[in-house]
């Protein structure tokens, strides 16, 4: 019997060996840390957001942004009883509320 | 089912604990038999380390480049673990610590009278004899994931294995194992 028959045949059972879970995934999931960004993740989220808002402002200002804002207001409410269905309007607003206070409660959780 | 990359995808972008957990359900069974054999059958040990090793599998996941599997990445870091765990006992005499533990191990855990025989000759080998063994011989890693794994040059990994197989061997025959 070579040396390479030999351990192997020795190692067998040991490689075979399957140890039963018996609570430890559980026990894992339980201590595991909170997840928190890194400071330069955080920083770097802020300025993207911060270079969004700004490059939206810019355009708002540059293609005179409040004159198509108004123009469509108004012909938004004078045409409103004739052209959309409450029911749906009424509908849309209650999602975007609905994700406009989870962006807010997530925000004031981050930083409360 | 998932695969590793998708899971460890959902974890690192999504923060999501549920894909995590497949992850350690899958793995853990090799990464506690990998830290069992290295300290010698110790049980309530190996599974504090396989913890740690899995913790800090969480918070460095985004780290997780998908060069190798993700088995490999997991026992690269419960090498490194169970190496910082040897590191701040170092004070302490290595063969009489490991032989205490063995034999604490052998009373408490009821193994076969086989695997305490693994365990006595796996306490012959030097530590780096050791995993470089248990790597190849049990877990079925190639020299090259072994070097990655323990951080060493493939050369050293093939001395390490020619020694510790030859020391495995002489003992395998001196017990009567060859027969």
């Amino acid at each position: 019997m070579t040396d390479n028959e030999l351990l192997d045949s020795f190692f067998q059972p040991a490689r075979q060996q399957q140890i039963a879970d018996n609570g430890f995934t559980e026990r894992v999931m339980d201590s595991l840390p909170e997840w928190q960004q890194s400071r330069s993740m955080t920083r770097l989220s802020q300025l993207w957001t911060a270079f969004c808002v700004l490059f939206a402002a810019v355009l708002f200002f540059r293609f005179v942004g409040w004159q198509s804002l108004f123009v469509d207001l108004f012909v938004f409410v004078r045409t409103v009883p004739v052209n959309y269905d409450f029911t749906t309007l009424l509908l849309s607003l209650m999602v975007i509320s609905w994700f406009g206070i989870g962006a807010v409660a997530h925000r004031a959780r981050l930083y409360l | 089912m998932l695969s590793d990359m998708a899971l460890v995808t959902q974890v690192a972008v999504l923060h999501n604990r549920r894909a995590f957990d497949q992850l350690v359900r899958k793995y853990q069974s090799p990464v506690r038999r990998f830290l069992l054999n290295l300290t010698l059958g110790n049980e309530s040990l190996s599974d504090d380390l396989a913890q740690d090793t899995f913790i800090k599998a969480y918070t460095h996941i985004g780290q997780f480049r998908a060069l190798s599997s993700f088995q490999t990445w997991l026992f690269r870091i419960a090498y490194r673990v169970f190496y910082d765990y040897r590191r701040s006992i170092a004070h302490t005499p290595q063969p009489t610590a490991e032989l205490v533990n063995l034999n604490e191990t052998v009373k408490g855990t009821g193994d076969s009278p086989l695997r305490m025989d693994i365990y006595h000759a796996l306490s012959l080998l030097r530590e780096e004899e050791r995993t470089c063994v248990t790597l190849q011989l049990i877990d079925g890693e190639s020299i090259d994931h072994i070097a990655e794994i323990t951080g060493i040059s493939e050369n050293t990994v093939k001395s390490h294995l020619k020694r510790g197989k030859e020391k495995m061997a002489n003992f395998l025959r001196n017990n009567g194992y060859d027969r």
